[in-house]
Order: C-alpha cells, then structure tokens, then sequence
C-alpha cells in the first residue's frame, strides 16, 4: 500500500523501469528460450498489475475519490486507518501533530500495521481522523459446541 | 534444487521489523534452471501469484539471467527500500548448502 507522496514517486518511477524491461525482454530474449521468457514476461507484467493497483488506490483516495472502504478481518483495520489519513490529506506528521506525537511514531505504526499501538491509541486516530467504523462480529458455533462435549467426556 | 537452482534471494515481510511477518517474497537465479521441471506453480504468476502464496506461502520471481541494457530486475527491486528509495539489503541463501547439510 501506498501510503505518502514519496512512496508514490518510488512506486511511479518503480514502474516505469519494469515497464522499460518488459519492452526488452520482448526484444532481447533468445528466442530457444520460449519457457524461461514467457516467465520473465508475465513476472514482470504480474507486478505492473500490482503496481498499478497501488497507485490507483493511492490517487483515488489523495483526490477524495473514495471515502469509504470495506474490511472483512480485523487485520485490515490497519489498512482502513492509513486510507483515512490519506483521504483526509494529513501527512503522518501532521496525524502526529494532531496527537501529541511524533511523526516517527506514526510512520511506526504504519509500517507495521499497528500491531503495537493499543485499542485505546487505535480508537483516538480513528476519532482524531472522524474514521466512522461500522462492523459486525460472531462466534464459531461449532467450536464451543466441541468445546462441552469435551468437558463431559473427561468429568 | 532438484531442478537445477543454486541460490534465492528472500524479502517481504520476514526481515523487516513487523512482529507478525505475513509473508515473503523471494527471487530465484534462474541460470541452469531446467523449468520442466519445477512444480508449474511457480511459472503462474496469475492473480498476483495467488497459487504460489497459497502453496508456499510468498511469491518466487525469476532473477535477472540475461544481460539486459535497460530496465529494472527484481533482485534490483527487492534491494529499493520502498519507503526512502535508499539501497536495501535482502538475504541470499545458497541451495547448495543446504543439499549438503
């Protein structure tokens, strides 16, 4: 994911050279090699995919294109809060700013999708970006029901 | 190995700081690979290497073998820190020594 106007410029000029390499390997690849290129060729095509999916993300959320995005797991919560802080067009410094804190604690958190940072800091961005965050949540029936009849079976 | 592979290069998210790394990326040398014979898994680079991460668990992408002029490589890309665009490390492990131990 992208997540600040540097990255973009890596991921911009990233691209442009594999897309460079794609041209190549259709020029320069030996041709007794029809294996080995075509898995150079849809390597490199894979990752443009890629690539381009990331800065479109990127540009739909910087010009306010998208302002809502689902989630289906709790580990993606990370991700809902870095496209808030895009959409919102807050720089990690300035996030930090608004918080008391400084901004290599929020590029932190970003890079390891919060797995640090408490519930408590995790509900204060969300606030402090007016990140509304709606979900539903259930149990697996089936474990707790494996769960009792263990229970009886060794009482 | 068995299909002639002597080195891969391995990044993502197992040598960065993360405490629950997710997954890898690694980057085989393809010089006196014979492709017939690897597991046709790794030639499908579909779906974002959607078969590959679910077998293995991380993505393998050939490694420079010809001498091209211009353009990237993915060992060059593994080695671009993607948050500075400074020159980063990754780890190269020879397969040779692990067939020997």
């Amino acid at each position: 994911m992208i997540k600040n106007e540097r990255q973009y410029r890596i991921t911009r000029a990233v691209t442009k050279g594999f897309e460079t390499r794609l041209r190549e390997l259709d020029v320069h690849v030996a041709a007794e090699e029809p294996l080995l290129r075509k898995a150079q060729t849809d390597a490199v095509t894979s990752q443009l995919e890629e690539l381009s999916g990331q800065l479109e993300e990127y540009e739909a959320l910087t010009s306010g294109e998208i302002t809502s995005w689902h989630f289906s797991t709790l580990d993606e919560l990370s991700d809902a809060l870095i496209r808030a802080r895009i959409a919102s067009g807050l720089s990690q410094r300035d996030l930090a700013g608004q918080l008391g804190l400084k901004e290599q604690q929020i590029q932190r958190y970003e890079a390891t999708d919060y797995e640090a940072a408490s519930l408590a800091r995790v509900l204060e961005i969300a606030d402090t970006l007016g990140l509304r965050i709606e979900g539903s949540a259930s149990v697996n029936k089936g474990k707790r029901v494996a769960e009792k009849q263990f229970t009886r079976m060794s009482s | 190995m068995a299909a002639g592979c002597t080195t891969i290069y391995l990044d993502g998210s197992f040598i960065t700081m993360k405490r629950r790394p997710g997954d890898f990326d690694a980057c085989w040398d393809t010089s006196g690979v014979d492709l017939h014979l690897l597991d046709p898994v790794l030639l499908d680079f579909s779906n974002a290497r959607a078969a590959q991460k679910s077998r293995y668990g991380g993505d393998f992408f050939p490694a420079q073998a010809t001498e091209l002029s211009a353009g990237l490589t993915f060992l060059e890309f593994f080695q671009i820190d993607k948050d500075s665009g400074d020159a980063k490390g990754i780890i190269a492990i020879d397969l040779r020594d692990i067939l020997r131990d």
